[in-house]
């Protein structure tokens, strides 16, 4: 066990080096490169532009510059000075964590009860109404584009009927106006829950079923347990494996945000960071979110490629090497959000 | 092989035919049997249909200007209303099906072929040309896509033919692991071993006799990036980095509806119910053809 974890750990590494590399590439061959922003001031010389490189490091070879940069960014967390703002990248992003974290984590803790809850229900009342209205209802959670639900939700409530604000976020300070931020969050919560819910009650209701198909549960229909017991304590127990392993692997999120509806609900948190930072060209915030996404998406991989290893001990450590885990691994199909 | 006897006889088909046939009627018999998926595949044909013969159809021409209906709401001559520089925006809606649709079309062609290639080589020549493809997977999984997705299409200048390109090459993966591991199992089949020991050649093996077993998850993935595919060409077009106006789109209609929200609600509405209802149908499709062409198991979500 000690040892998978190491080697899986270990495999971690090379796809952090590749992802640092391409960050790497990526902050050179933007246009202008990184003192892009800079150069475009007519006030600034050419003298001024070779001080400039001077001081960044930027006169040095490149991969000299590559390991300085990814000593900077990958062991110290320094992501530099946003070209815009001029503040450190971190301390912007933690200016943007808290209501990042509110708004997802609002809307994973919906998306997960309603998800588990509906597949549920599906996978019990399956071939019935409900069955096909919950059906429904997902397929069309993961055909409607984000925004325009966010832009009708807008509409209704806020421009017509005058119900929720139209978007922001109200600060939770002196006032105390904890309904007041709570009118804020309901449009983009309940929205940005319903792209994932709409995926995560679908692995429900299939895990169930599946489950239902198994020997276990005929066993311990035959040996006398009552329904709720056989349904809650056996089935459910199985079937919450591929839902774990999803919700798992979109744990990341919860701290990179939500772009699109951050962009519709004005919602100030991490996504909208970005998509503002793309709009100034403000490099090294992009980077510094990407990078940091980057991170988060190989640390959970790892944690949930370990963690169904340990629920399921049908999934031995020698399959995971041999299927390189990606084979286990699912890629949620969903809106983007 | 009792079990496809069976199912044979439950379908009503003669399970004494050669089975190439046996499947080809079994394949349509399943076909036709769910109302939802035939009611998908018409409401797709027709918008494929209209989006196609969108200059024969459309009322007015793509960029032609009324400067007497400005921002208005539905008239006779306007059905949907006018934009703010005078456009017809029905004429707009269906030309912007032409262009979402193709750009859909054509990063789906680009994310199946680079799949298949790299899958059929992972699974196939195995080794180090399986690691390596496995380490490309595993680094594309553990991006943020969309993030990326976005970064890049604000290098690309929003082009016609960029933002496919761009969406294809990030959304492979998915086909990439489907056909490795069809292929492995592939493999280790008795019919692989015989045409092998019979001296096919690699590359006949390959896309004679092992590419066809394959096809169906691949086919089945193609449909529901499809739909994906739609989705993130809107939202890149609805952040203002996808396809450039004055192409439309049903995204970047959206974007532009967006400011006058308040003013004319159905030209936001319009293009997005329009994504919606296309994705909807392709959904339903793939269901469809996930059951047509027995592709069981786990993904079946």
């Amino acid at each position: 066990m000690t040892a998978f974890l190491v080697r899986r750990f270990a495999r971690a590494v090379p796809t952090v080096i590749l992802i640092s590399v391409a960050a790497f590439a990526c902050l050179h061959l933007a246009p202008g490169g990184p003192v892009g922003v800079i150069s475009g001031n007519p006030k600034v010389t050419e003298t001024d532009l070779a001080r400039i490189r001077e001081n960044f490091g930027l006169d040095k070879p490149l991969p000299l510059q590559y390991l300085y940069w990814f000593r900077q960014v990958f062991l110290r967390f320094d992501f530099g000075k946003s070209y815009v703002t001029g503040r450190p990248v971190s301390e912007m992003i933690l200016q943007r964590l808290p209501a990042t974290l509110e708004l997802m984590g609002a809307a994973f803790a919906i998306a997960v009860l309603l998800g588990v809850m509906i597949g549920t229900v599906a996978a019990l009342k399956r071939g019935t109404l409900i069955d096909d209205v919950f059906s429904i209802i997902s397929t069309v959670g993961m055909s409607v584009p984000v925004f325009w639900l966010g832009l009708m939700a807008i509409t209704v409530f806020s421009l017509k009927l005058g119900l929720l604000p139209a978007g922001g976020r109200s600060e939770l300070g002196a006032g105390k106006d904890v309904i007041g931020h709570l009118r804020h969050l309901v449009l983009p919560a309940a929205i940005l829950s319903l792209a994932y819910l709409s995926v995560w009650s679908r692995y429900m209701r299939v895990g169930l079923l599946e489950a239902f198909r198994g020997d276990f549960i005929r066993t311990a229909r035959a040996k006398g347990l009552g329904e709720g017991i056989v349904v809650f304590k056996h089935a459910l127990r199985n079937a919450v494996l591929p839902v774990l392993t999803v919700v798992v692997m979109q744990v990341p999120t919860i701290f990179t945000g939500a772009v699109i509806t951050e962009t519709v609900f004005s919602w100030p948190g991490m996504g909208r960071m970005f998509y503002e930072g793309l709009q100034r060209h403000d490099y090294t915030r992009i980077l510094g979110v990407v990078v940091i996404a980057s991170l988060l998406i190989v640390l959970f991989n790892t944690i949930g490629d370990v963690l169904s290893m340990v629920i399921d001990p049908r999934i031995s450590p020698h399959r995971f090497e041999r299927g390189a885990g990606v084979c286990t691994r699912k890629t949620a199909a969903g809106a983007p959000v | 092989m009792a079990e496809a006897g069976l199912q044979g006889r439950i379908w009503g088909i003669d399970p004494s035919l050669p089975s190439m046939q046996r499947r080809r009627i079994d394949f349509f018999s399943r076909c036709t049997v769910p109302k939802p998926v035939f009611f998908a595949l018409v409401l797709i044909f027709l918008i494929v249909a209209v989006s196609l013969l969108a200059p024969l159809v459309t009322p007015y021409g793509r960029d032609t200007i009324d400067l007497d209906h400005i921002l208005t709401g539905p008239s006779p001559q306007h059905i949907l209303g006018t934009d703010e520089l005078g456009r017809d925006l029905l004429t707009r809606l269906i030309f912007g099906g032409r262009f979402t649709l193709l750009v859909a079309f054509v990063s789906v062609a680009i994310a199946t072929v680079i799949g298949l290639t790299l899958g059929t080589l992972a699974g196939y020549i195995g080794g180090f040309a399986d690691h390596l493809v496995s380490g490309a997977v595993d680094l594309f999984l553990s991006i943020p896509v969309f993030l990326v997705l976005l970064l890049a299409a604000s290098f690309s200048g929003g082009r016609l033919w960029t933002i496919p390109l761009i969406i294809g090459a990030t959304s492979w993966m998915e086909t990439a692991r489907l056909v490795r591991a069809e292929f492995l199992s592939l493999k280790g089949e008795e019919f692989v071993e015989a045409a092998r020991s019979m001296g096919v050649n690699a590359v006949s093996l390959i896309f004679k006799h092992m590419l066809p077993h394959a096809l169906s998850p691949v086919i089945v993935a193609a449909t529901v990036g499809f739909a994906q595919a739609m989705l993130i060409e809107s939202a890149l077009s609805f952040l203002g980095y996808g396809v450039q106006p004055p192409l439309p789109t049903w995204g970047n209609m959206l974007q532009n509806a967006q400011i006058f929200l308040r003013k004319t609600p159905l030209a936001a509405f319009a293009p997005g119910f329009m994504i919606c209802i296309t994705c909807l149908c392709i959904h339903y499709v793939s269901e469809g053809l996930r059951y047509a062409l027995g592709h069981r198991g786990h993904e079946t979500v």
